[in-house]
């Protein structure tokens, strides 16, 4: 059984009918990977595993139990944390704070230690502990946005586009520690650039326009077919 | 850094580092200082400084007052994003729900004798008094949050209407009950005792009169604003709140549950502007007319503070600059006193459009 | 008439039925009575304040309805008009600059102030240069509170406590005027008698059942042919018509009592008011301009992406709404016949104009005025309501009227109109399941607004 298992919801956005019947699965221990050009719905796809966006028809299980059908926080509290697109840090909070708010009163108890495991992950916000969130550099407010989702003893992690707007020496360093992060955790991945995540993930899913056209475990053997990779990654193999 | 260490601790470390601590403490040691030199020298004070002090007294007073009233507006403003036209009614009605349980506890409590005291009985009735109005209140607005209100986040029109609705009901049913705005409700014209606890003035000689009510009012009103700093900066649910006025769903995101911290914030804004009214009446009476002005007051201070993303100190430094500049005239061009808060609002929105803390 | 324009005429009226219907009866109303006591008057007398604030609301929704702009300072634009005709036909004598406008003819006095009231409109414009949303609408609330202060504290202008006193303008107390509107009137029934021969010509000889069918009417419309039955069914209607007003407008013509006119004349010139705005603003929106204010009220950055002075949309966008309600402040003022700071000033105006926008729907264009008719008409009658029911309970009606509002919200989260609008593709998918398309609506607007005059007539008297 899988930690998390999506099958067959259809989203909407207001009137706007976004996800045409998507599934798919997220494997306990593995990095699954969600590919797909912009404005395919993979962000949508979190959003509605996260309650955000309620689907209106399908099934969400987590760990085994129905979820669709729950407001987000109740989904979020039984071990999801989240690390939306565009980071979404709060500005006028401080670094600490951030981290604060996102704690859930369960995991108040240890909280030196988990501090002490997000300075190891992330030095830079030993650094400016104190400061706001705000005069943080791009690169350091995704790091701080990826610690929030790991201050809970959270089971799955949903990240999306973490590398977006990084340099790309940033962005291997944050991948790296993801990866890092693979040991303990399973997490449902979104990225552009599926270059980068072949090293990463265990299972890869391409989404056009509200659908899964493709699947696999094999990054190889998904980007053998060239047409695929042109026509829904949007890349031009040569 | 951690959250529950022990509280002795934290209060120990707070007090020792914060600003806040330091600038009241200073406040204080200020004010005994100059009261200690007046009464040691005589000095003939002119009619000048005379008006003069008593504007700052009567300012300040009148800020923190303010400031009590409109934080409950900040508050469901800045997290909600409803702009509360109830909120007048709400503080016009806290005044007479104040007023009506100071005067039955006043009763009942010299009834029962066992408090000779009747400085202890004032107290305790304005003690009451408080609680009392501010609990029913926060049902109130509670209520209104969770049978209405709820259903219409996102719905700006609804909301104002709904609000201007409520508006409409408190105010004519609080005219029905307790009559038109000509008439003022004082306590201490009622009161049987006929003594309020804080009815005394101090006396700096020379004519320097200051009510102590209203001394009561300024370092209430400080610790106040401390006490909420407090709550934001470093409870769970302050930080929840601060971190929702930015993002709301992202909040919701992490696991709050946001529509509990709406409800709440809902019935806090409401219990906050109840206080006040209730605050307010030792000093300025319930009347049934107040609803407008303050409602007015309040938007006006919470632009001044900064609307969008604001935060709460802009909305303490907001109601102080109202409430100084409003006595101030009073006491010295009575001639502009009723526009002046709206041509410091101009000036400042020029300079910083987005008002003192908030975004443009 | 050449064929062409005569054509024209046919697809317009065949397009605007309903419109056509609700203002021919609004112009046919006044005609029914000559009599100088009798309910009919009083309902004028209501409908004129209703269409004077239906102005008002329609200029306030223009603002936020269509362009986002929230204009807490909608009072002073209202307040504008309102002291511009106060100053023209006081009887008081005016301090030196005022006087030189005392007793201005009527038209002139009119573009006068309209002409001021898009000034001031463009002066509360220039202010979304640094300010926008909130910001906008509190700095219009401090120019309006400012010129609200300076009128409360300066009685020379304003009369002070007791107000301005307004002396009805001559040309309203005028028979000819009424005569010029009476034939306007004709005019427009005219058009409406056109519109129903027109109308049963197409579209009964059509099997009621059958949509195809009946979608073919208006193209059928747009070739005109005059057959000798439509003749005969227009003139028909036309002496039917023609007695009422003739009756009418007779007895009425050959009165010495002058004042008789002045309620017609007002209700009149409100309503023809209206009418214009309505097709004006209705104009606007569909035009390159009003597509252009739409899109910064959705997304102002990516307008200006664009190379547009958004800049100049908005100020041009107030100074439009600010012209609106000093016509609506010009009508105010000799139907109130006082005017002091609060009734012609008051922070109280900008938030009625608010609630009657909202209660009819934002940005719905005759949502707003309908929002104001049930506003206004519970305002005015609701006391007398509850003291029929409910004896000795008539101050409730406040209460009544906030109970009102949460109801309103309840049923009606986007305002009556913007709700049912929300709605209307599965109301008119109903209407289909029972035979009545598009080209019938008028027969349910001629009985719905019927139905609803009725009722407030019933009311008043
Ligand atoms: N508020 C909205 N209203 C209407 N449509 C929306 C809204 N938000 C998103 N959409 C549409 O939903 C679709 C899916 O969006 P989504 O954000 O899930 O894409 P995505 O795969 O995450 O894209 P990206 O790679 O750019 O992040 C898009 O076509 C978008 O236009
Ligand atoms: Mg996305």
């Amino acid at each position: 059984m899988s930690l998390l298992e999506v099958n067959d919801i259809h989203v909407y956005i207001q009137s706007f009918y976004i996800l045409h019947g998507v599934s798919f699965e997220v494997p306990k221990g593995e990095v699954t990977v969600l590919l797909g050009r912009n404005g395919s719905g993979k962000t949508t796809a979190m959003k509605a595993i996260l309650g955000l966006l309620p689907p209106r028809q399908g099934s969400i299980r987590f760990k085994g139990d129905e979820i669709s059908h729950l407001p987000a926080h109740k989904i979020v509290q039984q071990g999801i944390g989240y690390v939306p697109d565009t980071r979404r840090i709060f500005n006028t909070l401080t670094v600490e704070q951030n981290l604060l708010v996102a704690m859930r009163r369960s995991g108040t108890k240890n909280q030196e230690d988990k501090f002490e495991y997000i300075f190891n992950l992330f030095p830079d916000l030993k650094q400016f502990w104190k400061n706001k969130a705000r005069s943080l550099s791009g690169g350091q407010q995704q790091m701080l946005a990826v610690a929030r989702a790991l201050v809970n003893e959270n089971d799955l992690l949903l990240i999306d586009e973490p590398t977006e707007g990084l340099s790309p020496l940033y962005s291997k360093n944050l991948l790296r520690s993801l990866s890092q992060l693979k040991e303990t955790k399973t997490i449902l991945l979104v990225e552009q650039n599926f270059r980068s995540v072949t090293a990463l993930g265990d299972r890869y899913y391409i989404f056009d326009d509200g659908k899964i056209v493709a699947s696999g475990e094999d990054m190889a053997k998904l980007t053998a077919d060239k047409e695929l990779v042109s026509r829904h990654l949007g890349v031009t193999t040569t | 850094m951690s959250i529950e260490t022990s509280i002795y601790q934290k209060i120990k470390k707070f007090i020792l580092t914060s600003r806040i601590v330091k600038i009241l403490t200073l406040v204080i040691i200020l004010i005994l200082s100059i009261y200690w030199a007046y009464s040691q020298i005589e000095i003939s004070v002119d009619a000048f400084t005379l008006k003069f002090g008593r504007s700052i007294i009567d300012g300040l007073a009148y800020s923190m007052l303010l400031f009590l009233m409109v934080s409950g507006f900040f508050v469901i403003f800045g997290l909600c994003d409803v702009i509360n036209f109830a909120h007048g009614a709400f503080f016009m009605l806290g005044g007479f729900i104040g007023y009506e349980i100071y005067l039955a506890s006043e009763i009942y409590l010299l009834d029962t004798a066992f408090l000779n005291n009747n400085f202890f009985v004032s107290l305790l009735a304005f003690f009451i008094a408080c609680i009392g109005t501010a609990s029913i209140l926060a049902v109130i607005g509670g209520g209104i949050e969770v049978f209405t209100i709820k259903k219409y986040y996102g719905n700006v029109t609804s909301q104002i209407l709904l609000t201007i609705g409520f508006m409409f009901i408190i105010a004519k049913l609080a005219e029905i009950i307790w009559g038109a705005p000509f008439q003022t409700f004082f306590l201490d014209s009622s009161s049987q005792l006929n003594y309020f606890f804080l009815g005394g003035v101090i006396n700096l000689g020379t004519g320097l009169v200051f009510e102590v009510y209203q001394i009561f009012l300024i370092i209430f009103g400080f610790l106040f604003a401390g006490g909420m700093f407090l709550v934001f900066q470093k409870t769970r649910v302050g930080l929840q709140i601060q971190a929702g006025i930015e993002d709301a769903e992202m909040v919701e995101a992490l696991g709050i549950n946001i529509t509990r911290l709406f409800t709440l914030v809902f019935m806090v804004g409401a219990a906050l502007a109840g206080l006040a009214g209730v605050i307010l009446v030792p000093w300025l009476g319930a009347n049934t007319g107040h609803g407008t002005t303050y409602l007015i007051f309040a938007f006006v201070i919470v632009v001044v503070g900064g609307a969008h993303y604001g935060r709460f100190e802009g909305t303490f430094f907001g109601a102080l600059i109202v409430g100084m500049s409003i006595k101030f005239c009073e006491y010295f061009f009575p001639d502009i006193s009723s526009i002046i808060v709206f041509i410091i609002m101009s000036v400042i929105l020029v300079f910083k459009p987005g008002g003192l803390t908030g975004e443009h | 008439m050449s064929y062409l324009t005569l054509s024209k005429i046919d697809k317009y009226l065949s397009k605007n039925r309903v419109f056509i219907t609700v203002v021919a009866f609004l112009y046919f109303l006044p005609l029914l009575t000559a009599a100088e006591t009798s309910s009919l008057r009083t309902l004028l007398h209501t409908l004129t304040l209703i269409f004077t604030f239906g102005i008002l609301a329609m200029s306030f929704d223009l603002q936020l309805g269509r362009s986002g702009l929230l204009n807490f300072g909608q009072a002073l634009l209202f307040g504008v008009g309102a002291y511009m005709f106060a100053f023209i036909f006081t009887n008081k004598a005016m301090p030196f600059p005022i006087s030189l406008i005392s007793g201005l003819p009527y038209p002139f006095a009119l573009f006068l102030t309209i002409l001021v009231g898009i000034f001031v409109g463009a002066v509360m414009g220039a202010t979304t240069d640094r300010l926008r949303g909130t910001g906008f609408a509190f700095i219009a609330l401090a120019i309006a509170m400012l010129v609200f202060e300076f009128f409360k504290t300066n009685s020379d202008i304003s009369g002070g406590e007791t107000g301005l006193r307004v002396e009805i303008p001559p040309l309203i107390k005028n028979q000819f005027t009424y005569l010029i509107f009476a034939i306007f009137a004709l005019l427009v029934i005219i058009a409406f008698i056109f519109m129903v021969v027109q109308y049963i010509s197409t579209r009964l000889p059509v099997n009621p059942f059958d949509y195809q069918k009946v979608n073919e009417i208006t193209e059928k419309a747009e070739k005109f042919e005059l057959t000798s039955r439509k003749i005969g069914l227009m003139i028909l209607g036309l002496i039917i018509v023609g007695l009422v007003v003739a009756s009418n407008v007779f007895s009425l013509f050959f009165t010495s009592k002058r004042y008789l006119f002045t309620i017609p004349v007002q209700y009149y010139l409100a309503l023809t008011s209206m009418v214009v705005v309505y097709l004006f603003i209705q104009r606007l929106s569909i035009s390159p301009f009003g597509r252009v204010i739409t899109a910064i009220a959705q997304n102002e950055e990516r307008v200006q992406a664009l190379g547009y002075n958004t800049y100049r949309y908005k100020i041009i966008t107030v100074a439009i709404a600010g012209g609106i309600a000093a016509l609506s402040g010009a009508l105010f003022s000799p139907y109130i016949r006082t005017l002091d700071p609060h009734t012609g000033l008051g922070v109280e105006i900008a938030i009625d104009a608010m609630i009657y926008t909202i209660v009819g729907g934002l940005g719905t264009l005759i949502g707003p005025f309908l929002g104001t008719g049930v506003v206004v008409f519970s305002e005015l009658r609701l006391v007398d309501l509850i003291e029929n029911i409910f004896p000795g309970f008539g101050e409730w009606w406040l209460v009544v009227l906030g109970v009102l509002y949460i109801i309103i919200v309840l049923f009606f989260p986007y305002g009556i109109v913007g709700s049912l609008q929300r709605r209307s593709r599965s109301l008119k998918e109903t209407g289909r399941q029972l035979f009545i398309y598009e080209h019938d609506y008028w027969i349910f607007a001629l009985i719905g607004t019927f139905l609803v005059f009725f009722i407030m007539f019933a009311m008043v008297s």
